[in-house]
């Protein structure tokens, strides 16, 4: 790519003497595609591979943290000595961590993660059952949080210290400083006591009709949607503001482009840089931290699984949870690069 | 030499009845009457410009020199009406363009003379670029935006021909470039055909080579020069460099602090210079004929403060040639011998005062000229 960008600045007339234009624009395209791709997707690769076996070795030795016998710990005072005995089978205890984790990576990558101790529910199962919900809620607080930051952040570089714009700072510093659990419980008193019109808790699936399902994620998707979207509202005000400076912004305005125009196609995408990552960080951070609304709405997420695993002590269920939403990191990382790739067409130089 | 004050100041360019030249006897396009722009600032209301008025006729170039902070570039953005957004501005004066006073147009109306009317070529080809759009989507959008009949494949292929008219080769393909992959040249160019997509009577070109090699300005200018003769347009250009306006104009103004303190058609300006403002630019320029090494005649201390008025000329804190009543009693914009030629000076170059003082400053020390000394040692 490097190539490409040197080679259209060069002045015409040198770079057409050297090569016939035809075959040179080929094998710039050749050079800016292959290694630059490969190079990507095994750097990424690599970087997924470290993250994962981290995450989970770390786990793995977890439990031989836990004070006296692990075995004992996990299942309590209460436990016969016949139970503590199966649970230590079961975890390998007697085995050293290596060999555990051995065990454990071999199965993993069969997509068997083995058994809650807790629940007998096969864990590969029970991330199934829950990774969907996990997914749809965070999508759905993602675009709410997306679509609200828009549009006060593009209305107020529009009309800059008005009323929306000053109703909108305001109401992202509420939003960023508020409980998701409040703004859950308010909206519950607003949306379902009082007025009736969606339920209070309990999640639909698909299955039961469109309309049941989304009405069931609204309330929820809303609660945990302001406060990012309040974070979103500042920070793509705030570089859309800087933006609107540039000199191409004037440019734009002196070539007869109208408002719209101006604030969407020409200063939106250079402004999005910094949104973009911290929507990327935030994806995955949805996914597991969505415990509090999860609770509260009732919800079978990721989340409440990784919390309800962890007060049982449940290490087989926590260590497939956490490498799920390390990969769903690396994996949303890897989309963001690629997304700003799409975004500036700069980066593209740079990246070969 | 000597000036004929007369009792109210002259409209530097206003229509002058009795002049013969043909382009002189033309209605002005623009015609800008007592225009202040001023700035709100948390140091109070800084007027950029104060109280311009000036006319370029069709067809015109009119160059406006300055240093930087002189206005020059407010000037041009305030008469096309372009501010940036969140800045608070009082503009004042009136601003007549095709039978239309555009300090009073609503901004909808202004908009629609923007690129069709009055365009404008910025300084910084990389900066005035949009760097994430394709340059052919730049241009098309342009020429979408002012003949919204023509379909997308037309729109392009106007784009293409516009890229060649402005010299650039391969036109087709650049489409497809961005801005970081083109040379800085290339990139004023773009600029060019984008300002030219409304064809526009008037185009303002602020600075437009400042930015570029000395080898490419001569090119660019070049290439301003020849769209504004095919296309029959006017003009104005905006420069700190009087060597850049001396052959490309037809009219100059110089700006100072605001507000203009020289206008005349330019071989007369160059020919008999009045202000020492003037002088003092044209003492700055390097001379082939002069040794290497020889030291620039730069012009000492800084341009005033906007914010704080002051009584008197502008210039008098950096003059060589100022006396009490520079310090106290602004000088009007008076005539000179030539009907299109006048200044802002009470001692003009060539009047007795001006030549005894200036004589002096190159010998430092004497009453008037003992301070003046000092501050050319700086």
């Amino acid at each position: 790519m490097a190539r490409l960008g040197k080679s259209v600045a060069v002045p015409p007339e040198e770079s057409a003497k050297a090569q016939p234009p035809a075959r040179r624009r080929q094998r710039a395209r050749r050079r800016r595609r292959a290694p630059g791709w490969l190079e990507f997707m095994l750097k990424r690769l690599a970087h997924l591979t470290l993250v994962l076996v981290g995450v989970t070795f770390l786990v793995s030795v977890m439990l031989d943290f836990l004070p006296g016998d692990p075995a004992r710990a996990i299942l309590g005072e209460d436990a016969s000595a016949e139970q503590v005995a199966r649970l230590r089978a079961t975890l390998k205890l007697d085995e050293p961590v290596w060999v555990r984790y051995a065990d454990w990576v071999t199965g993993a990558l069969q997509g068997d993660f083995g058994t809650s101790y807790r629940t007998a529910q096969p864990v590969t199962e029970a991330i199934l059952q829950r990774l969907p919900v996990s997914i749809q809620l965070m999508v759905f607080v993602q675009v709410l949080a997306l679509v609200m930051a828009l549009a006060a952040a593009i209305y107020g570089v529009y009309r800059p210290r008005g009323l929306v714009d000053r109703v909108s700072t305001g109401w992202a510093f509420a939003a960023i400083s508020t409980p998701h659990f409040v703004v859950g419980l308010f909206l519950v008193f607003v949306f379902a006591v009082h007025l009736g019109w969606l339920p209070a808790s309990g999640y639909r699936p698909l299955g039961d009709g469109l309309a049941a399902n989304l009405q069931s994620i609204l309330l929820p998707a809303l609660a945990m949607s302001l406060e990012p979207a309040g974070v979103y509202q500042r920070l793509l005000r705030n570089d859309m503001q800087v933006t609107m400076r540039e000199d191409f912004i004037l440019a734009a305005q002196a070539k007869g482009m109208s408002s719209a125009n101006i604030l969407i196609r020409q200063a939106l995408r250079p402004s999005s840089f910094s949104l973009v990552t911290l929507a990327g960080i935030n994806t995955a951070r949805l996914i597991g931290s969505a415990v509090v609304v999860e609770t509260l709405f009732a919800i079978p997420g990721l989340g409440r699984l990784l919390v309800d695993s962890i007060t049982a002590r449940d290490f087989v269920t926590i260590q497939a949870v956490v490498a799920v939403i390390a990969v769903a990191y690396v994996l949303v990382n890897a989309a963001i690069d690629l997304l700003y790739v799409l975004l500036d067409p700069r980066v593209r130089s740079e990246h070969s | 030499m000597s000036a004929k004050p007369t009792g109210n100041p002259v409209s530097a360019a206003g229509p002058a009845p009795d002049a013969a030249a043909s382009p002189a006897t033309a209605a002005p396009l623009l015609e800008v009457v007592d225009l202040c722009t001023g700035f709100h600032t948390p140091r109070g209301l800084v007027r950029a410009v104060d109280h311009v008025s000036i006319a370029v006729r069709p067809e015109e170039t009119l160059g406006i020199v300055g240093e930087s902070g002189s206005g020059k570039s407010v000037f041009a953005r305030s008469v096309m009406g372009l501010i940036a957004p969140g800045q608070r501005v009082e503009r004042t004066g009136r601003i007549m363009f095709a039978g239309r006073d555009l300090v009073r147009l609503p901004r909808r109306e202004l908009r629609k003379m923007w690129g069709s009317e009055i365009a404008m070529v910025l300084q910084d080809p990389l900066t005035s670029l949009n760097p994430v759009t394709r340059i052919g989507r730049q241009i098309s959008e342009t020429v979408r935006r002012h003949r919204p009949e023509l379909s997308r494949g037309e729109a392009e292929a106007a784009s293409v021909e516009l890229l060649r008219s402005v010299g650039i080769p391969e036109p087709a393909k650049r489409m497809h470039a961005y801005p970081h992959q083109l040379s800085g040249g290339m990139r004023q160019r773009v600029g060019i055909a984008i300002a030219l997509a409304g064809n526009p009577r008037l185009l303002f070109a602020d600075e437009p080579t400042t930015a570029l090699d000395v080898t490419v300005q001569h090119q660019i200018l070049d290439l301003l020069g020849r769209q504004q003769a095919e296309r029959h347009m006017a003009m104005v250009l905006v420069t700190h460099d009087l060597g850049v306006v001396a052959t490309r104009t037809d009219r100059i103004a110089v700006m100072y602090a605001g507000r203009i303190v020289e206008t005349a058609p330019t071989r007369t300006l160059f020919a008999n210079v009045m202000m020492p403002y003037t002088r003092a630019l044209l003492d700055a320029l390097p001379r082939l004929e002069e040794p290497s090494h020889t030291r620039l005649n730069a012009i000492p201390g800084h341009p005033p403060n906007l914010a704080v008025p002051m009584p008197g000329c502008r210039f008098a804190d950096r003059c060589p040639a100022a006396r009490r009543k520079c310090r106290e009693q602004e000088p009007p914009l008076v005539q000179a011998d030539d009907p299109e030629h006048s200044y802002r000076c009470w001692y003009p170059v060539g009047s007795p005062e001006y030549e005894s003082s200036a004589a002096a400053g190159t010998e430092t020390t004497e009453r008037s000229g003992s301070d003046q000394g000092a501050m050319r040692e700086r």
